[in-house]
């Protein structure tokens, strides 16, 4: 199984939460990305394939946390 | 991985088998639905998606592909969310049984639990009859699927029984019910020709409409009593058979009008839809056809209240199916043929105020008004009503009299033995009722003798009579005939038919 990971961090709260990020655009992105990852090395109906996306929040004077969607969104929807 | 799961939709009011396919294959995530599926089946992915994850399953990862066969005839409704997820399942491994010899039917939730759907009877009855013996439905349609004789239903409240059931973790005891013991609590109704208080003439002329099958137009000012009469009239007409009951439920499993509790409509229906109804609403309609009210009322009684306020194109499209007993819905994507064998009961007031007629009240209407008023029905839909009562208003002392009219049962009786001599007589001539005779059948079962002949003769010269309410009257005096077991047609008899004519007189002058 292959699986693309969108990390997105988040530095200032104020811009909302890292997963807001993640809009149908940058869906349609990834997925793209990801066609032509299978083409170019020859996997193309030879791999499962998952999306997940991982957000950090990463305040300037403090600790990371990291929140982990697995299977957070397949082609058309 | 290719999983199937067997399930099934509805075509007018027959079933057939639909298969649900599922693959699971290696590519991008994805999830489509393949062989004509309407909006809410394309729908269906995010219900099943959730449904499983809200069961605490792992919805598989890869490319999810649904085939819906045969692909060629358009799917409709919500049945298939759970052979879908079950189909799912299947491929994904996560079921291990076998599950050809299984039919599968229910919507599903976002939590998991299974809904009930439409349809379940006729799909049981057509399903079992290609071979399936076992059905998995939701616990709500369980009563309905379980009437069908030889069949195995396992009723489910949610995905996971469901699935825990084909593992073998999970026992389900089959749904059976007793048919003798709801057939015979089916089978009453909660009104009685008892309740109505005078109105003997009325009640007459119910009894021969119900005898001959004729149908009724019932003119009187308002509170009279005109809609309280319509509704006992199912109660007199003969018993449903069980075949007739089956045809019934299905007409109304497909309109999704049986309740959780109820199995069977083991009475006559009796439908009084308001008068602004649609064509549509009426006759049956839709993109995807569902049956209007008169094959709600297939068997039963269908009652037109205030008749001439109905919208005139749709009572002109009522013609058609009181002819054939039948309707035929033709849309683009499909043609589909419901049943429509109902009697006509049609009410209405004299004129637009209410009171033409009435000893006790005046009347503020113009003739003009009331021409207008009465003309809104139309000849040719008047001429499939044989028989027009007049309801008056009752009197003070009728209202108070104590005196108990006969039981529904004691008509019933009589009304059972008309019938049952007229289908003795028509055997060979593919009709079962004297409202059907026309032309020849007519000519041939219908003879007057000669008093009865001079008669009619006198009364057609009197009181102008056209030609159609010649063989109105013909029809109905032999039914009176038969309600009183006589083979031969004599004068009373053509003398009572008269009277169900004279209304043609008083008001459509022609």
């Amino acid at each position: 199984m292959i699986v693309f990971i969108e990390v997105k961090t988040r530095r200032e709260q104020q811009f909302g939460h890292p997963f807001e990020s993640i809009t149908t655009r940058k869906k349609q992105q990834l997925i793209k990305m990801a066609k032509q990852y299978l083409v170019e090395h020859n996997l193309w109906d030879k791999a499962y394939v998952r999306f997940d996306v991982i957000g950090v929040n990463w305040p300037k004077d403090g600790n990371p946390s990291i929140e982990h969607i697995v299977d957070a969104f397949r082609v058309g929807g | 991985m290719i999983a199937r799961v067997n399930s099934s939709a509805v075509v007018g009011i027959e079933g057939y088998i639909v298969n649900v396919e599922v693959d699971i294959s290696k590519g991008l995530p994805s999830f489509s639905t393949v062989g004509l599926p309407d909006s809410a089946i394309k729908e269906s992915r995010n219900r099943v998606e959730m449904a499983i994850k809200n069961s605490g399953l792992d919805f598989p990862i890869g490319k999810i592909t649904i085939n819906l066969a045969p692909a060629d005839i358009r799917k409709e409704g919500s049945a298939f969310d759970l052979p879908i997820a079950l189909g799912i399942l299947k491929a994904a491994g996560v079921i291990n049984a076998n599950l050809d010899e299984f039919i599968v039917l229910g919507e599903l939730s976002l939590d998991g639990k299974v809904r009930g759907v439409r349809g379940v009877l006729p799909v049981t009855i057509s399903a079992h009859s290609k071979g399936f013996d076992k059905f998995i439905v939701p616990r709500d349609n369980a009563n309905e699927a379980a009437i069908v004789k030889g069949v195995t239903v396992y009723p489910v409240d949610s995905l996971l029984e469901a699935v825990s059931f084909l593992n073998g973790v999970l026992d389900i005891q089959p749904h059976s019910i007793d048919i003798d013991s709801i057939w015979e609590r089916a089978r009453v109704y909660d009104v009685d020709f008892q309740d109505v208080r005078g109105q003997e003439g009325a009640k007459r002329a119910l009894e021969i409409a119900a005898a001959g099958g004729h149908n009724v137009l019932m003119i009187g000012p308002p509170g009279a009593g005109k809609t309280m009469l319509a509704k006992r009239l199912p109660t007199i007409l003969p018993p449903l058979s069980l075949e007739e009951a089956l045809e019934t439920t299905k007409v109304h499993s497909v309109a999704g009008l049986l309740g959780r509790e109820q199995a069977l409509v083991g009475v006559r229906p009796f439908r009084a839809p308001h008068h602004t109804i649609s064509d549509a609403g009426l006759i049956g309609g839709g993109h995807f056809p569902t049956p209007g009210e008169v094959s709600l009322a297939h068997n039963g009684v269908l009652f037109l209240d205030e008749f001439p306020e109905f919208n005139r194109r749709v009572l002109e499209a009522l013609r058609q199916p009181m002819e054939d007993g039948e309707v035929t819905i033709s849309r683009a994507t499909m043609r589909v043929t419901f049943p429509a064998r109902f009697m006509l009961v049609a009410a209405m007031n004299p004129c637009p105020c209410g009171y033409f007629g009435d000893p006790r009240h005046n009347c503020t209407c113009t003739p003009a008004a009331i021409q207008r008023y009465v003309s809104k029905i139309s000849g040719p839909l008047l001429d499939r009503i044989d028989i027009h009562i007049e309801v008056p208003a009752l009197t003070f002392d009728e209202l108070r009299s104590k005196s108990v009219g006969e039981p529904s049962s004691k008509i019933r009786e009589r009304v059972t033995e008309a019938r049952r001599r007229q289908l003795e007589r028509y055997k060979d001539v593919g009709i079962y009722s004297n409202a059907q005779l026309s032309g020849k059948l007519l000519e041939k079962y219908c003879e007057l003798d000669s008093t009865a002949e001079d008669l009619l003769r006198t009364a057609i010269e009197q009181f102008g009579f056209s030609a159609r309410a010649y063989t109105r009257i013909v029809k109905v005096a032999r039914t009176i005939a038969d309600l009183e077991g006589s083979d031969r047609i004599r004068p009373e008899h053509v003398g009572e038919a008269i009277q169900y004519r004279t209304l043609d007189r008083k008001y459509w002058i022609r």
